[in-house]
């Protein structure tokens, strides 16, 4: 009896993870093309970076081909790099050809009331004297900030005219895989960031408009399979 | 035999448990709108309002609990006999981005606002109670320790239940019993309204229509009846205050055109909800009048259209203003044992 069950319980897990894998999209940040660690420091061209903190919202995917499309039923997800789980996205496409997602959220979850989950204030992506959600969320240290202690804080966000963050990405997919694998290149990312001005932006604005501009450049897929 | 006729009793027990639980979902009420009033403009739908989330939205908001070192309270800041405003003092600020000192807001007719504090940076009533709990100048406490402390408490998750039907005490479960409380705040009995309903035996004084009749042509575009604010913002012609440069909702959309533009505040209760402006920079309400007669910035290019006709008002015209200004005391709302410290 005790063993049917055993039997039953591993099944059953196996079932269950098996399916999680199957058909997923998968978000893989790395740093000059490898898989990038927290609290690790990255050395390159003398400099020296370490991330502390990487989390960004990814709201309305889909996934669509010839004949048919796929939509994402839950609206936003928050893509946490500290929670391996929330990494993947599972979709329920057969087929498709461009994966296409919003990195932020709409401005309408913007001015909504309070919400749960992933929307949930308490994940820290909640600006309250402002009310909004950052979009996205970069933290470490990086010899080139010009701040003392070499802290760096890029919090993106803001949803109104002329200030509104989101941006849409666009991946085309070239030959298609249940298991869709999206890199994040945060080298990309790091030439453009203003180390000597504002190192450190909190709030909605210009500054925050500019490199959200420059987000979606770094979705790309896994470079043996271009 | 005698285990399995336990087994039975022992199931009819946790169904005739489980069916009177859901037998009696909290009843759902709504708000009373004044008549001839506007609809409200918070979304009820979402958080029905119910006798049992009100009750424990009340208990919260009087509870130093949610405070770090469980000494303040909302309430410590919001007084019900002031119209729900501290008196005497500004209140001072630290927050990301934005340092500053502002007066408290009174909480008066919540429901009809569509942006909250005195730069409309908030957008939805559910969301502006993180701000006091989060905010190291108020009640210095971070959001999950709140939620940590509650969930260990004695009374609170039972009192959640009740309310949401779930013991576990979340962030939204935790506003919404707050916003329950803050939006019934309604005041709609000052002398004011029971003329105008044109209630039996209550008029104004002499005094006092030469007062409507003055704040209608100077003061109504803005502070409209009967909220006493149009929800809008605008300078009024105050200078910039000389110590923390406040330049209210220019913060919050970064338009130069809405620099030193602050929220019109309701009008309702103002006899007790002094110190006045977003500074807190008059103590009298004689002095606010005053300022509107000698005091306006007329140079300022932020100085809403509203007020560019110079007006002086003589001391009579000063008086009769104060005198209808003070029709819009609402006692039954500031004594409304409804409202105030649960027993
Ligand atoms: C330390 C004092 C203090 C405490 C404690 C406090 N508040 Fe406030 N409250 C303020 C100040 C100051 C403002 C105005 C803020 C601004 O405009 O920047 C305000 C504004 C508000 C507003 C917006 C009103 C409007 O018309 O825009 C609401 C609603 C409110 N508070 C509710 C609460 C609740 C609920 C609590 C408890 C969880 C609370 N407050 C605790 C000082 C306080
Ligand atoms: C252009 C729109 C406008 C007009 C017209 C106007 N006000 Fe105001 N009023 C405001 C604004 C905006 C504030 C808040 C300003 C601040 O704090 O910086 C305010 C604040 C006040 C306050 C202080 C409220 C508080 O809770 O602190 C009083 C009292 C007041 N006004 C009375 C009047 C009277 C009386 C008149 C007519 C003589 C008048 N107002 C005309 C926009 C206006």
């Amino acid at each position: 009896m005790q063993q049917l069950i055993f039997v039953f319980f591993l099944v059953y897990f196996s079932v269950i993870s098996f399916s999680q894998n199957e058909r997923s999209i998968q978000f893989v940040p790395v740093f000059q093309g490898k898989k990038v660690e927290l609290s690790k420091k990255y050395e390159s061209d003398g400099n020296w970076i370490q991330f502390e903190s990487l989390r960004f919202y990814v709201s309305t995917v889909s996934i669509s081909g010839e004949k048919s499309t796929w939509q994402d039923p839950n609206g936003a997800h928050l893509i946490d790099l500290e929670d391996s789980l929330s990494l993947f996205i599972s979709h329920d496409a057969k087929n498709g050809n461009r994966l296409t997602f919003n990195i932020g959220l709409d401005s309408s979850t913007n001015v909504s009331g309070i919400m749960d989950g992933d929307l949930d204030p308490i994940k820290g992506m909640y600006w309250a004297w402002n009310t909004g959600y950052i979009n996205f969320k970069l933290e470490g240290f990086s010899s080139e900030s010009m701040l003392p202690d070499k802290h760096f804080e890029f919090h993106l966000g803001g949803y109104l005219f002329p200030n509104a963050t989101i941006q849409a990405v666009e991946i085309p997919l070239d030959s298609w895989q249940d298991r869709i694998v999206v890199e994040l290149e945060l080298g990309k990312l790091l030439p453009n960031l203003p180390w000597q001005s504002t190192p450190s932006i909190l709030i909605p604005g210009k500054d925050a408009v500019k490199i959200s501009k420059i987000l979606p450049t770094l979705f790309q897929l896994p470079s043996d399979e271009k | 035999m005698r285990n399995s006729i336990f087994l039975l009793l022992f199931a009819i027990c946790c169904i005739t448990a489980v069916a009177f639980r859901f037998e009696k979902p909290p009843k759902v009420f709504s708000i009373q709108i004044p008549k001839k009033w506007p609809r409200p403009v918070y979304d009820f739908s979402k958080n029905p309002l119910t006798e049992i989330g009100f009750e424990l939205g009340r208990k919260l908001f009087y509870d130093p609990i949610l405070s770090r070192d469980s000494s303040i309270s909302c309430a410590s800041c919001h007084l019900q006999y002031t119209g729900f405003t501290h008196v005497d003092h500004a209140v001072s600020h630290g927050i990301d981005g934005r340092k500053g000192t502002r007066n408290t807001l009174a909480l008066i007719n919540l429901a009809w606002q569509k942006s909250f504090h005195w730069d409309g940076g908030v957008t939805n009533l559910e969301t502006q109670a993180i701000n006091p709990l989060q905010h190291t100048a108020e009640m210095d406490n971070s959001l999950s320790a709140v939620i940590k402390r509650l969930n260990a408490s004695s009374n609170y998750p039972s009192l959640f239940e009740k309310a949401f039907g779930k013991k576990e005490i979340t962030t939204s479960n935790l506003m919404k019993a707050l916003t329950q409380y803050t939006v019934s705040l309604i005041s709609a009995n000052s002398k004011y309204d029971k003329v105008s309903r044109k209630e039996k035996g209550i008029f104004f004084t002499e005094q006092e229509k030469r007062g409507l009749k003055l704040f209608d042509a100077h003061c109504n575009s803005c502070h409209t009846a009967p909220l006493f604010t149009n929800t809008l913002f605008a300078s009024n012609g105050l200078k910039i205050d000389s110590l923390l440069k406040d330049t209210g909702r220019f913060a919050i959309t970064g338009f130069p055109g809405d620099s030193l533009n602050f929220k019109i505040p309701t009008l309702r209760n103002i006899e007790f909800t002094f110190p006045y402006m977003h500074d807190g920079r008059f103590k009298k309400l004689k002095d606010v009048i005053h300022f509107y007669s000698e005091g306006i910035d007329y140079q300022s290019p932020y100085l809403s259209p509203h007020l560019k006709d110079r007006k002086h008002f003589t001391e009579i015209e000063k008086k009769d203003l104060l005198a209808f200004l003070y029709t819009l005391t609402d006692k039954e709302f500031l004594y409304n044992p409804r409202f105030s410290f649960p027993r």
